[in-house]
């Protein structure tokens, strides 16, 4: 049994000019100490569905459909009071902004040390030797200074530190990661990366990565999930993905990595970009929500709606052209 | 830090001069004759120039000024035209009244509002908070004798459980005292609690917006937590901000509300002053007020240093 | 019709199977319903002020009779078809006094929001733009806000003799600095924008940016603002009445009334409640309006004010 299974999972919300489908059908798994990437553009529904697992969406405006089933149990149909007990212990989370997803009025220590006196039932004292602990395992000099400080004294690679301490506290079987490293310097970005794959071995946690950086998925995934417009259009293996991707959309978005040498899509020296905007999420989109935008588009492509497909063992593409491709080379 | 405080504590020095210059010029820019007004129309020629020169209009605005300031700092208010005393002794007979009543007011009104506002704010747009925002609307709209009239009339006239009106002191009892202050202060509570609460929601709204109110609850803290410990005091410096900017409604409020329910305080003397059109006596009540006024918000800027770890003087 | 294209699809093809709405589509409201269920506050405020509004300007039509008009054979009548408030202690009809009283009110709440609005823009604008002034000004304002305004009225109502120029006068001085504050606070946020300096830079007059650029954007916190110091003065203006430093008493303003029926509210709580009725009514429409304003035209605003 995977660790967690997301099956046909919605998160719609309702706006002054109509429903947003946010997320529209995701279905995906992570197995025990693995690493999965959820790649896209912003605005594809990667970070809505983060929060759905973690149900930390707002509702009403947003409502969620479908299952989500940890070690078995749908955390959908869990009462709220069940489900507080799996955050920050079962289930753990770190966002993009370290600069303001820590809170400015309380101090380091007492911050990390939360998690730990609410799941483990630690006291003040322990809860804060244990955050010191924490502290010096994420590479923070001087830890017991540090966690007797508030986060404006810290810089932004050093929150980002405290941070994934605050979410290893409980050493956590699955760890959520919104953009970790999106907003940090370059070479801190590289550190934050070792830091996670480390630690990951070191508690044995599962991580679902959220990212729009190629780079960081090829860095630390074992599989990538590719999302387009609240979809799932592609999921396989890291390198599978890198050296063939099957949707017209993974195929663009590896083209528009910068590299250096060879490219995948475009001229070597040119950026490729994909043509077009993403459609609105506010109509229901007939036939595949990609065709607006796909160099390869076909007639049936408008009209019926592609299911997710099997091109190789573990490779999924949701697109008509990809199967008939398969079909003619058997 | 302790010469940040006292630099801070200095500055409210020129205010309090610019008060008392706005207080003492009021006798110079009022239209029409001051000395004429205060008399009254039977007042006869040589009346008018006894009161002119008792308020000593007959002598140059700046030395007049000068003057009067000296006279305040060595503790002189002046001398009420109406009953000769000094406006000092009439002042510190009417304090306890007035002090008890505010202090009482200010209690209530805060542990009412605050939680008013933060549940407000958590369960934003639901009945509940438009029920908390409906009735702070309407105690803005009502004014503080209408709503003493009202409260007296149930409480005090048809169920009788407190006194209907007047004031006992400290000193024959804590029980007579609290129960004469009770419709009181919820009178003057009124418009204070509409204040302190919307101000407390939007704050609240404002935080629970924030970044950090999604990670505390991303690591499974509940709800109560979530908002008195991660949300409230990060919210703590517009609602102490409005708590001291609200004194002033405080003030006025309870110039009104000791007329309502016949409490001797400062705000009856000031009403009764009006009446004798006893100016000194005005300006006595109305310099310290405006004192108390000015002392509250220094407090209020000292208590940001506790409550932000961010601010720093 | 989507029927008529919707052919099977071609064999083999594999199609994603439709999924459930998650929330039920709802049509968007639209027209005069649409603006009442979007802003029902605005919707009520704005009604009952235009209701304040018709008692105020058509007061001598609406069955009223001379308000001042003594009957000593008819004191203290209780509500009946024929006085319909009932009369007061001087056998003056209470509902035409409370009629009449909108007038008072309401001119004291428009008047001081306009002066105090236009000498506070001005104030403001001088403060923000000249530097050194600034300085001094706000000093000043700083001063005048810490004398509680009620006490500041009343100071300078007991100088003056009462009548509603005196009035509108004493509450207006006391709101001026708050005006001022809030326009300085824009002026000075919006010198830090690009467009202005860009405008500074390209040598366009002090007065010129003012107006292509300060004013617009001043007007509509001003607005707003405006809304509630008319609904402040409301209360001020009978607050002083009330307390004997107002309107002379023959004017039937609404503290006036109540004043008056002071003294016999224990036993004839209707010449109290009438008129606190209708002022309450009256500031909750203008409250009202002033939310829905601030709510329409800057959502941000709502937090600062």
């Amino acid at each position: 049994m995977p660790l967690l299974e997301v099956d046909r999972l919605q998160t719609h919300f309702r706006t002054p000019d109509g429903v947003n489908r946010a997320v529209d059908g995701v279905s995906f798994s992570v197995d025990r100490g693995e690493t999965l990437a959820v790649v896209g553009e912003s605005g594809c529904g990667k970070s809505v569905t983060a929060m759905s697992i973690m149900r930390l969406i707002a509702e009403p405006p947003g409502k969620s459909a479908g299952e989500i089933r940890f070690e078995g149990r749908d955390l959908l149909k869990l009462p709220e009071r069940e489900m507080r007990k799996i955050r920050g212990a079962a289930i753990s989370m770190i966002f993009q902004e370290p600069m303001t997803s820590l809170n400015p009025v309380l101090k380091i220590g007492r911050q990390i040390g939360e998690s730990m006196r609410l799941h483990q039932g630690l006291d003040r004292g322990q809860a804060e030797a244990k955050a010191v602990e924490m502290l010096t395992l994420v590479g923070i000099p001087e830890p017991k200074r540090r966690s007797g400080e508030y986060p404006h004294q810290l810089s932004g690679g050093m929150r980002q530190r405290v941070m994934i301490a605050m979410a290893l506290a409980c050493s956590p079987k699955l760890l959520i990661a919104d953009e970790p490293t999106t907003a940090l310097d370059v070479t801190i970005q590289a550190q934050i990366l070792d830091l996670m794959r480390d630690l990951k071995v070191r508690v044995g946690a599962a991580i679902l990565i959220i990212t729009h950086d190629l780079g960081v998925v090829a860095e630390v995934a074992d599989r990538v999930v590719v999302m387009y417009a609240g979809r799932k259009v592609e999921e396989a293996p890291v390198r599978q993905l890198f050296a063939k991707p099957r949707h017209p959309y993974t195929r663009g978005l590896l083209a528009a990595v910068p590299r250096l040498g060879s490219s995948l899509g475009g001229r070597p020296g040119r950026l490729a970009e994909i043509p077009g905007i993403v459609p609105s999420l506010k109509t229901k989109i007939e036939g595949c929500v990609f065709a607006s935008r796909c160099p390869e588009v076909e007639e049936v492509c408008l009209r019926f709606a592609p299911a997710l497909e099997a091109k190789a063992a573990g490779h999924l593409a949701a697109c008509h052209h990809a199967v008939r491709g398969r079909e003619e080379a058997a | 830090m302790t010469s940040v405080i006292l630099r801070r504590v200095l500055s409210t020095i020129p205010v309090m001069a610019i008060v008392a210059l706005f207080v003492f010029s009021l006798l110079y820019i009022a239209p029409g004759d001051p000395a004429a007004v205060i008399a009254g129309d039977q007042a006869s020629p040589e009346d008018v120039e006894k009161i002119r020169q008792g308020l000593g209009l007959d002598r140059p605005y700046l030395v007049r000024f000068v003057e009067w300031v000296f006279q305040i700092l060595h503790g002189d208010l002046g001398t009420s035209i109406f009953t000769n005393m000094p406006v000092t002794t009439l002042i510190a007979q009417r304090v306890e009244p007035t002090l008890s009543l505010m202090l009482m007011t200010l209690v209530m009104a805060v542990a009412v509002a605050v939680p008013m506002g933060v549940i407000a704010a958590w369960k934003a747009d639901t009945w509940i908070d438009r029920a908390a925002m409906g009735f702070a609307v309407f105690g803005f709209s009502t004014p503080v004798f209408v709503v003493g009239y009202l409260i007296a009339y149930v409480f005090a006239l048809k169920l009788g459980w407190f006194p209907v009106q007047g004031y006992q002191p400290i000193a024959r009892g804590v029980g007579p005292w609290l129960s004469s202050l009770i419709l009181p202060s919820v009178t003057l509570a009124f418009v204070y609690i509409a204040l302190i609460a919307r101000i407390t929601r939007a704050a609240m709204l404002d935080v629970l917006s924030q970044d950090y109110i999604r990670t505390a609850k991303a690591k499974g803290v509940g709800q109560r937590a979530i908002l008195f410990v991660h949300a409230l005091k990060n919210a703590a410096v517009p609602i102490v901000t409005v708590i001291g900017i609200g004194v002033a409604l405080l003030i006025g409020g309870a110039v009104v509300t000791e007329s309502v329910f016949a409490i001797p305080g400062l705000g009856r003397l000031i009403v009764d002053a009006i009446l004798r059109r006893d100016y000194p006596v005005i300006q006595g009540v109305v310099l310290l007020f405006s004192l108390v006024y000015v002392l509250v918000n220094l407090g209020v800027d000292l208590v940001y240093t506790l409550v932000d770890p961010r601010i720093r003087y | 019709m989507a029927a008529a294209i919707s052919l099977a699809p071609p064999p083999g093809l594999a199609i994603a199977e439709e999924l459930p709405d998650v929330l039920p589509a709802r049509e968007p409201l639209k027209g005069f319903a649409g603006f009442i269920r979007r802003r029902p506050s605005l919707a009520f405020g704005a009604g009952l002020l235009v209701v304040m509004l018709f008692f105020a300007v058509f007061a001598p039509w609406l069955g009223t009779v001379d308000p001042g008009a003594l009957a000593t054979s008819k004191r203290l009548r209780p509500p009946s078809a024929e006085a319909w408030f009932g009369t007061d202690m001087l056998g003056r009809d209470l509902y035409s006094r409370v009629v009449y009283g909108a007038r008072v009110s309401l001119a004291v709440g428009f008047l001081v929001a306009l002066f105090s609005s236009a000498l506070g823009l001005a104030v403001g604008l001088v403060a923000g733009m000249v530097r050194w002034i600034d300085g001094v000004f706000m000093r000043l304002i700083d001063g005048m806000m810490s004398i509680p305004p009620i006490l500041l009225a009343v100071a300078l109502m007991a100088l003056t003799r009462g009548s509603l120029q005196n009035v509108v006068i004493a509450i207006t001085l006391a709101e001026i600095p708050r005006v001022a504050r809030l326009v300085r606070s824009v002026v000075l946020s919006l010198r830090e924008q690009p467009y202005v300096d860009a405008a500074v830079a390209a040598g366009t007059s002090t007065p010129m940016i003012v107006i292509r650029h300060i004013l617009p954007n001043t007007l509509a916190p001003m607005t707003v603002q405006a809304t509630y110091i008319c609904a402040s003065a409301m209360i001020v203006e009978a607050i002083l009445s009330f307390i004997g430093a107002g309107v002379p008493p023959i004017t039937p303003s609404w503290g006036n009334i109540m004043a008056e029926g002071r003294a016999l509210w224990q036993v004839k709580p209707t010449l109290v409640f009438f008129p606190a009725a209708f002022l309450s009514l009256t500031v909750l429409a203008v409250n009202l309006v002033g939310d829905g304003l601030r709510d329409a035209l800057d959502p941000r605003m709502a937090k600062s004010l």
